[in-house]
Formats: C-alpha cells, structure tokens, sequence
C-alpha cells in the first residue's frame, strides 16, 4: 500500500497536478460561497469538463472542487448568516454573532483551520481504515438510522439555552415543515395546500436561507444605517499569529470535530449537514463555558467546519469500497468513476491502486491548499463585506438570497417559500423561538421519518415491530448517547448552580430581571 | 403575552395541517401525526405558561425589537421585490428595488447625486450576479414578462 501511496504523493507534486488540484479548490470555494449553489450542484456541473481529462485530472479535479466547495459554505455563512451549504448552518450559529462583534477575520480563520484539520482527518480515514470503516456502516439499518436522527435532534436541548419548550416547540416545527411532500416511504402526498410544487416538500436552502438570513436583512433595512451595526469599529484588529495560536490551542476540539465529520460522512445519507451540527453539540457538550455558544464562540465554528470536511474523506469511504455513496457528491463521483471503468470495491485499490491514490492525496493537498488560499481569499472577502455601506449590503444580500432560493429548482415558488419562511421566523424570534432549531428538524425530520417507518416495514413480521427499535445492540448505543445529550444541559446547568450557590449568596427570584426566555 | 400569542400560533399552525391530513397508505400518518400532536401539546403548554407567568416573564425576546414603522418599510420593500419577480425578472426587478431599498436606507434626504450613485451600484451588482449565474455557471434566472 505504502508503494502506491507514495506514487500518489509523487503523482500529486508535478506542477500540472498541483495547478489542477488549486483550480479545483478555488472554483469549488467560490461557488461553495454562494447560498444556493451546493456542492453537489457544483461538482454535477463540473463533471462535462472532466470528460475531456484523463480519469485521473478528472477525479482529482473534482475531489479538490468538493473539498473546496464544503469550505467555502463558511464564508457567507460567517459574514452574512446565509449558509452556502447545509454543511455550514452550525458556522452561522457562533460564525455571525463573531462577525457582528467584529472578530469576523477570527471566524474565518476559524473555519479555515478547522476545515483544514478536518479534511486531513477524513484523508487519513480513507488510507487507512476504509475497509473495515466500511462494512461497519452496513450493520445501520433503518431502526439506526433512526436513532442517529434523534440523536441530532436532542441537540436542540443544548441549542435552546434560553427555553427548553420553546427550542422544542421550534424543533417540532421543523419536523412538520419536514412532512410537508411526497412521503419518503409509501409516496403520501401531503400537506401541498394545492400548490405542486410542494410535492416535492420544503426545499432545504431556500428554507435555510429565509429562516437564517431573511431576519437579518429585515433587521438591516429596518434600522437603516444609523442603527445596524455589523462590525465593531472600536475594537482593535487581531494578529493572524494570534488568532491561529488561539485556535489551534485547543486541539480536541479539532481532533474530535473531524472524527465525527468523518464517521457521519461514512453513513450513507447522512453527510455534511447533519456532521456539523452533531460535532457543534459534541464541542458545546464538552466545553466548559457552553453558556457562551451561540454567541460568538470560535470552538462553534471550528468544531461545524472540521467536521463538515471531515464528512469528505469519510464519505469516499463507501463509496470506494463497497459502491455506496456517503453523501449526494460521492454518488456524481462514484459516477464517474463508472464512466471510466473503474468499479468500486477493495480490488479497486489494488488494480487501480495509482489512480485511487493520487485521488486521495489529491483531497488531502486540497486540503492543505485551504488553508493559504482561505486566509488570503476569505479575509480579503471579508475585509470587502465589511467596508460596505449598509445600504448596499442590505440589498446585495437580498440579491444573493434571491438567486439562491430560485437556483436549486428554477422556481419563483421558492423565492416565496424563502421569504414567507424569513418573515415567519423574524415573528418566531420575538417569542423566543430560534431559526437554528426549526432548521434543525427540517434537516433530520426526512432521515427520521424514513428510519421510523422503514424500521416498522422490516420487522412487520414480528409480534411488536416497534420493539426492534429498542434491542438492537447498535440501537441501544445510540438510544444512550441520546439520552446523555438530552442530560446534559442539565446536569452542566445543576453543576454551576452548585458552584455559584458554593462562592456567592443566591439572588431571590423576584429580583432576577425578566428576560422572557427563562425556565 | 408574548408566550399566549406564540402558543395559539401554534395551535393555529397545527389546526391548519390538521384539517389537511389525508394519508393514503399505512404508515404514512404515523410520523406527521405523532409531530402534530406532540406539537399541539407544547402550544398548549406555551398559552399556560403565558397564562400562569404572566407576571414572571413578558414571554418577549428583548434583542432585535423594531418600531412598527421600521418593521413594515422593511417587509412591504421585500415583498414587493420578491412579488415583482414574475413580472419585472430578476434583472429589472433587481435594479429598481436594490436601488429603492439603497435610497430608503439613507438617513439624510437623498440628492438626485445620491439616487445617481445608488443607481449605478444597483446596476453594477445586479449585472454582475446576472452574467455570473447566467453565462458562466448556467443558471437561469427570472426574466422580464410584460
């Protein structure tokens, strides 16, 4: 394997392929930048031009445009609050509030760092654990599926710091807006109210573009340039050496952050936007001062960003070796590898050993190439953003909404969705109910749902079929880590209390001020 | 009074999907029903605890309050541009309305200089996604249909 390894690595130094693996990654984050163009529509448009390439260029450059186009979801979702990519929504939820604190250059190098630590993660698990990765990942059955769906779920229990009930009630709406279409399991129409373009249900950027960033430009035109305030002039400019010292002293946070990036990615279905949100909770959950995310936390975006490209190489996993796709990119890849001959499995490494190889060096330069042409391109795409009027941000970002929501489906019914969507989450966030878990059960409600009734399908011969939900072994894990999740804010919150009560006397209740999203 | 007009929305919300069910195969009621109900009983919970803590908490979220008029300038300028879209296409539509919302937006009384220069970065921005989207990644974009 070693010998083959190098030959990639050799392969991957000529000037030719360096150029080509540079290429990818810039595009791939350009588009990756730009709210509503995902990277399975990136790399499905680019897969035309490969045909003229010999399989390797063309392989690598598509490898690098994906690696790329997962990163370059943090930008917009950093400076503006509209995730690029549904990999990115948990970057938007500490990435923002950085930016509107005018540590929007942290952010990105946040990003940039996390992503960079994620990817080679990800690589890493490709060499080396691919096969055995792989066969584990076929043990999930829809009962697992299921379970990892709720999973993510519980995260809203640590997303709702201010009101439980309110998080809930946010996450179940989500959940509904996720049933609205054509079911995923026995082909139900439901919920459409008439209009056929809902069959095919709540289109997932547009959606995540209203309920994040439409409040935002509300905000923005609403209070006009006297008011709105996206950066903070007063506060000093940080140190690149700084901001990566601090970044990078918090090295678990990027380790575990790209390990669950990468094992997410290997569950087919699963991918990059149900991976960040998982590791966000995880960083949050083991974070000794949970109260500050949401709120500017760097650990938020680097934990979202280092499993997002951890979810690459994860995701290749499968899709090399058993011809599975982990996530909607991999299956236009895994195409191509088809298209070329190639077929996936573990003869693949061994007959095409060169080319799979160079592949996957290819992601892991493209990953190391993040990090100066990130620096260089986000910071200079962020310094552009921030030394523009209000007045013309306001609008550019309705522009960029626009196109975003009407691109996926070339539909004028989506722009309406999106913005219906906004205008009902800008009156949501009034009564305390966050866009962040409403965005939460629409991703997960789909993957939910198709695990609940696929599980009761399967096991319709026996006695109980819901019972099978409960005694598999790898059911039984996840139904644990589900319920530590859904603990854990509270035993963190009984902890402080213990310690405040410990060193200060307690505030009578009557003198607490009311902040109207207390429980 | 903020959790007693959440919780009946809510309730509202779940009334309308309510009304709509109509499953054609087994398990296609199970998850939208279990979500529906589960919800009306947190709206329910929500509109008791407006109820019942009225005087403990507003139940207002007190960050990103807008004045009444402020709010409705905003919402009527972004739905008229997202309501134009079938008629005026992106293009027409994009300049007028990112042109309006720039003019609006300025907190002294615009010059014809200023509407000038507003303009110019309307059309200069709009084109400029137009060509990006439309001739170089091939997507196409509403179109003007008067």
């Amino acid at each position: 394997m070693f010998e083959v390894l190098g030959q990639g690595l050799l392969a991957n130094l000529a000037p030719s392929m360096l150029l080509l693996v540079l290429i990818g990654t810039l595009s791939g984050m350009a588009l990756g930048a730009m709210p509503g163009l995902s990277a399975t529509m990136g790399v499905a448009l680019l897969v035309p031009f490969t045909f003229a390439m010999d399989p390797t260029s063309g392989l690598v450059l598509l490898g690098a445009f994906y690696m790329g186009a997962i990163y370059g979801g943090a930008f917009t979702a950093i400076l503006v609050n509209a995730p690029g990519t549904p990999s990115s929504i948990a970057t938007a939820l500490d990435g923002y509030p950085l930016t509107r604190q005018g540590r929007s250059e942290f952010a990105i190098v946040g990003a940039t760092m996390g992503s960079f630590v994620g990817g080679i993660i990800g690589v890493i698990a490709l060499i080396f654990l691919a096969p055995p990765l792989a066969s584990f990942s076929l043990r999930f059955g829809p009962q697992e599926y299921f379970w990892v769906a709720v999973f993510g779920l519980t995260i809203i229990a640590s997303l709702a710091s201010g009101s439980l009930l309110k998080g809930l009630i946010g996450g179940l709406l989500g959940l509904l807006l996720a049933t609205v279409g054509i079911a995923p399991v026995g082909g139900d129409v439901r919920f459409t109210f008439g209009e056929p373009m809902l069959q095919g249900g709540v289109p997932l950027v547009p959606a995540l573009i209203g309920l994040f960033t439409i409040p935002e430009v509300i905000r923005l035109i609403a209070l006009r340039t006297r008011d709105a305030h996206m950066v903070d002039e007063t506060r000093q400019k940080d140190r690149l050496g700084g901001m990566l010292k601090e970044i990078l002293s918090r090295p678990v946070n990027l380790i575990r952050s790209g390990i669950i990036g990468t094992f997410v990615g290997i569950l087919p279905g699963a991918g990059g936007s149900v991976a960040n949100l998982v590791a966000y909770n995880e960083a949050k959950r083991a974070s000794k001062h949970p109260e500050t995310y949401g709120k500017g936390e760097i650990d938020g975006v680097v934990a979202s960003e280092s499993a997002n490209n951890g979810t690459v190489g994860g995701g290749f996993i499968p899709t090399l070796t058993l011809g599975v796709p982990g996530t909607p990119p991999d299956a236009i890849i895994l195409g191509v590898l088809l298209l070329h001959g190639l077929r996936p499995g573990a003869e693949l490494f061994t007959t095409s050993g060169p080319l799979v190889y160079t592949f996957i060096i290819a992601l892991a330069v493209s990953a190391v190439m993040m990090v100066p042409v990130g620096l260089v391109a986000g910071r200079g795409l962020q310094r552009g953003v921030m030394a523009l009027p209000v007045r013309y941000l306001a609008p550019g970002i309705t522009v960029l909404t626009i196109i975003g929501a009407y691109a996926i489906r070339s539909s004028v019914v989506d722009v309406f969705i999106m913005l219906a969507l906004g205008v009902a989450a800008y009156l949501l966030q009034r009564v305390g109910i966050g866009g962040a878990s409403i965005v939460l059960g629409l991703v997960l409600g789909t993957i939910a749902e198709t695990g609940l009734v696929q599980g009761l399908l399967t096991s319709s011969g026996a006695e109980m079929p819901w019972t099978t939900f409960f005694t598999r072994p790898i059911s039984l894990v996840l139904i644990a880590m589900c319920l530590v999740s859904i603990l854990w804010p509270f035993i963190q919150k009984r902890r402080t209390k213990t310690t405040t009560a410990d060193s200060q006397p307690a505030v009578p209740a009557s003198q607490r001020p009311d902040t109207g999203e207390g429980d | 009074m903020g959790n007693i007009i959440g919780g009946a929305v809510i309730l509202v919300v779940c009334l309308i999907f309510w009304v709509q069910r109509s499953y054609s195969s087994e398990y296609g009621g199970i998850f939208p029903d279990a979500v529906l109900i589960a919800l009306s009983i947190l709206g329910v919970m929500l509109v008791a605890r407006g109820v019942l803590w009225r005087n403990r908490e507003t139940g207002w979220h007190d960050t990103g309050r807008l004045g009444y008029k402020d709010l409705g300038r905003a919402l009527i300028l972004l739905v008229a541009w997202v309501a134009s879209l079938p008629i005026l296409g992106y293009l027409y539509g994009g300049i007028l309305f990112f042109t309006l919302v720039a003019v609006l937006m300025r907190t002294s009384r615009p010059t014809w200089k200023n509407v000038l220069l507003d303009f110019g970065v309307a059309v200069v921005v709009v084109v400029l996604f137009y060509l990006a989207f439309t001739q170089v990644l091939f997507v196409s974009l509403p179109e003007l249909s008067l």
